[in-house]
């Protein structure tokens, strides 16, 4: 059985332009390069906009460079809506529960 | 942050061109959605295109740019919802289809992909110094109707403004009304004051009288309308008239097709507003219909308060006064006719003549206060005697007014009471005039006894026959000719009997015994009967008298009629006079 390193992060209630630094400066300090795995769990958050979904492309295309993967854990209806509107649903891996 | 500035008919906000003031401004704009009643998923999709348009106003701006404010406004329509944002960037040209990158993974570039899916209509006007982006979009409920506070407040103080002005309103009528005021002038007036108050065209005022089933006319203006006098309440057909029978306000205006008999026509063609019924004590006292040269009258609030309020008062003002008017009127025809019956009695012998050889009793009996039967025996300074019995054609005061006037003539033409036919002639002469003015008529019978008591003259003016009887005969005289006022120089003849042979002698008028159309009570053969029973009997004047009334009030009552019969006994010979006979006057009332 092999064990990933993975990285466990709740998103703020409003991911949007004005909270989207530091959520960044955020997750440069929380994920580590050992991590295989980021699972962000979007229950909590009920507004996101188009600049929240900038900071989880990027974190996404980080990730995916050096081998690792990104999980959004129960995103909201608003949350899942917009990632549907912007055709995201083809890049990011949803996991509800 | 700015503070909201609600003078605007919506919602507007400058705000800084920060990231967080911009956040905080689009959260304001969505409190005020939701507070529209603006769906929560309508909110939902306005919270993110708002997101990104004040996020795009914020980070396109330059530093210097930056120093000036941006401003949202939004606003309703009952379908749409519109929100527009005047940013101070150099502004940038909206792209004709906005799609979204081609790379997925691209971080940016999705705002205005956002913007144009959640909105209709997308526009963006690029200015000197200022760009405006407006955004609107269908509402997807409709609104309910909202409450307005400031306007029910508004409204609820008009209510109460009215009601203190009807109030006051009320206050001035009663006072006028207690002016002793005509109803008429009362109601012509206040129905000026009701069409100034309530905004109106004009106003005509029907109110219930005497006769059932008909309103008559109590007041109507502009006075060039002539108004029918009399509505019918048979006319179901007229508005008035369906206000008065099912007793709720009806409405007309251009779409009414008035009767042809319908009296609002009078009005003209292009008409509306309202009939009233007014009510008092669960009563109809009359419709108020109150209109406008309009094809459709909305009155306020207010004015159909002062129209119901005060209608309903003046209506039961004038109904209460109509009531007060018959009560009186009633009073003072009893009054009258009190006066006249004292006149009629006062006309009376206080008591009846009567002379060693000529004895009278008589009865007078008058229907309601005053009958038009008179009666009279007179004394003359040569110890004969004058009687007289007439009938005024006719009850109440005119009836009275002829008889008084009967017997002042009489009694001042004396001097021919023994020529009876010359004494009637004077009098029809005199009375002519009058009663051929009030189409009346009197009949009458004079008789005149010497002193001696042995000779009788007769003449008859349309009179009963004279009866006569010794016991054991009984004779007619009619000595007679037209009645008093039929003609100006009719003839009148005196008829002599030589009273040797009779005893008892009997006047009256035909409500004891016609005996020429046989409508009295009594049939001639009983009144024979009973006349010659008496003369043999030889029943004095006062016995007699009373013995035919007892006859009269018995045949009366199996009648079930009115005791209307006025009759003279005079009675002849050597009999002594009883107490009976002295002040032998009896008079009944029916």
């Amino acid at each position: 059985m092999t064990l990933t390193a993975s990285a466990q992060l709740t998103a703020p209630a409003e991911l949007c332009a004005a909270t989207a630094r530091l959520w960044r400066d955020r997750l440069d300090i929380e994920i580590k390069p050992g991590h295989e795995e980021v699972c962000i769990d979007l229950s909590k958050t009920r507004f996101i906009d188009s600049s929240g979904l900038g900071v989880l492309l990027t974190l996404n295309k980080n990730l995916r460079a050096r081998g690792a993967s990104l999980k959004l854990i129960n995103p909201s209806s608003a949350v899942c809506q917009l990632i549907e509107l912007t055709r995201l649903h083809r890049v990011f891996e949803m996991i509800h529960d | 942050m700015s503070v909201p500035q609600q003078q605007f008919d919506g919602f507007r906000l400058d705000f800084p061109a920060t990231l967080d003031d911009a956040r905080n401004a689009v959260r304001s704009v969505i409190e005020w959605l939701a507070d529209q009643q603006i769906l929560p998923d309508e909110c939902q999709q306005w919270e993110l295109v708002l997101a990104e348009a004040a996020n795009n106003a914020v980070n396109y701006a330059t530093p210097e740019q930056s120093r000036l404010t941006v401003r949202i406004e939004a606003a309703l329509s009952a379908h749409d919802i519109e929100v527009r944002i005047t940013d101070h960037t150099s502004g940038f040209d909206w792209p004709d289809h906005v799609e979204l990158p081609d790379d997925d993974e691209c971080d940016h570039g999705r705002g205005l992909f956002i913007i144009s899916s959640l909105t209709d209509h997308v526009s963006y006007l690029r200015g000197k110094g200022h760009n405006v982006l407006c955004l609107r979009s269908q509402r997807k409920s409709t609104p309910k109707p909202q409450e307005d506070t400031e306007a029910t407040l508004e409204l609820m103080t008009a209510e109460v403004a009215s009601c203190y002005e009807t109030l006051a309103n009320i206050f001035r009528l009663i006072a006028d009304a207690g002016n002793d005021v005509e109803p008429v002038a009362l109601a012509s007036r206040w129905l000026e004051e009701l069409r100034e108050l309530a905004g109106a065209d004009f106003l005509v005022l029907r109110m219930a009288g005497t006769e059932a089933g008909r309103l008559p006319i109590v007041g109507g203006v502009p006075s060039a309308i002539v108004w029918d006098p009399l509505l019918e309440l048979r006319n179901h057909d007229a508005v008035e008239t369906l206000a008065a029978v099912t007793r709720q306000d009806q409405w007309f205006d251009e779409s009414t097709t008035f009767a042809t008999a319908d009296p609002l026509r009078k009005a003209g063609e292009h008409i509306s507003g309202l009939s009233h019924p007014l009510e008092s004590g669960g009563d109809l006292a009359g419709v108020l219909t109150v209109g406008v040269f309009k094809p459709r009258w909305e009155p306020s609030a207010r004015e159909l308060n002062v129209v119901r309020s005060l209608g309903d008062f003046l209506g039961a003002l004038l109904h209460g006064l109509h009531r007060r008017d018959e009560a009186n009127q009633s009073r003072l025809m009893k009054r009258e006719l009190q006066i006249a019956a004292d006149i009629q009695r006062s006309l009376l012998p206080a008591e009846l003549p009567q002379t060693p050889f000529v004895h009278c009793a008589a009865h007078l009996a008058t229907v309601g206060e005053v009958g038009g039967d008179y009666l009279d025996a007179i004394l003359l300074p040569d110890g004969s005697l004058l009687f007289v019995v007439a009938d005024v054609m006719g009850k109440g005061v005119p009836a009275a007014l002829f008889a008084t006037a009967f017997h002042s003539l009489l009694h001042s033409h004396l001097d021919l009471a023994s020529q009876p036919s010359r004494l009637m002639r004077r009098l029809n002469k005199a009375m002519f005039a009058e009663l051929d003015r009030a189409d009346m008529f009197i009949t009458a019978q004079l008789v005149h006894i010497s002193a001696d008591g042995l000779a009788l003259q007769v003449c008859g003016a349309g009179h009963a026959p004279l009866l006569l009887s010794g016991g054991s005969q009984i004779q007619e005289v009619c000595a007679d000719g037209p009645p008093l006022g039929v003609t100006a120089d009719a003839d009148y003849q005196d008829f002599s009997v030589s009273l040797a042979s009779f005893t008892h002698v009997l006047l009256h008028t035909d409500g004891l015994s016609d005996v020429v159309s046989g409508g009295g009570i009594l049939s001639r053969d009983e009144l024979h009967t009973w006349l010659q029973g008496a003369a043999a009997a030889a029943s004095d004047a006062g016995s007699s008298r009373d013995s035919l009334h007892r006859l009269h009030r018995s045949a009366v009552d199996a009648a079930s009629q009115q005791d209307d019969a006025t009759f003279m006994i005079i009675t002849r010979g050597a009999q002594t006079l009883t107490a009976n006979t002295q002040n032998s006057l009896s008079h009944a009332k029916g």
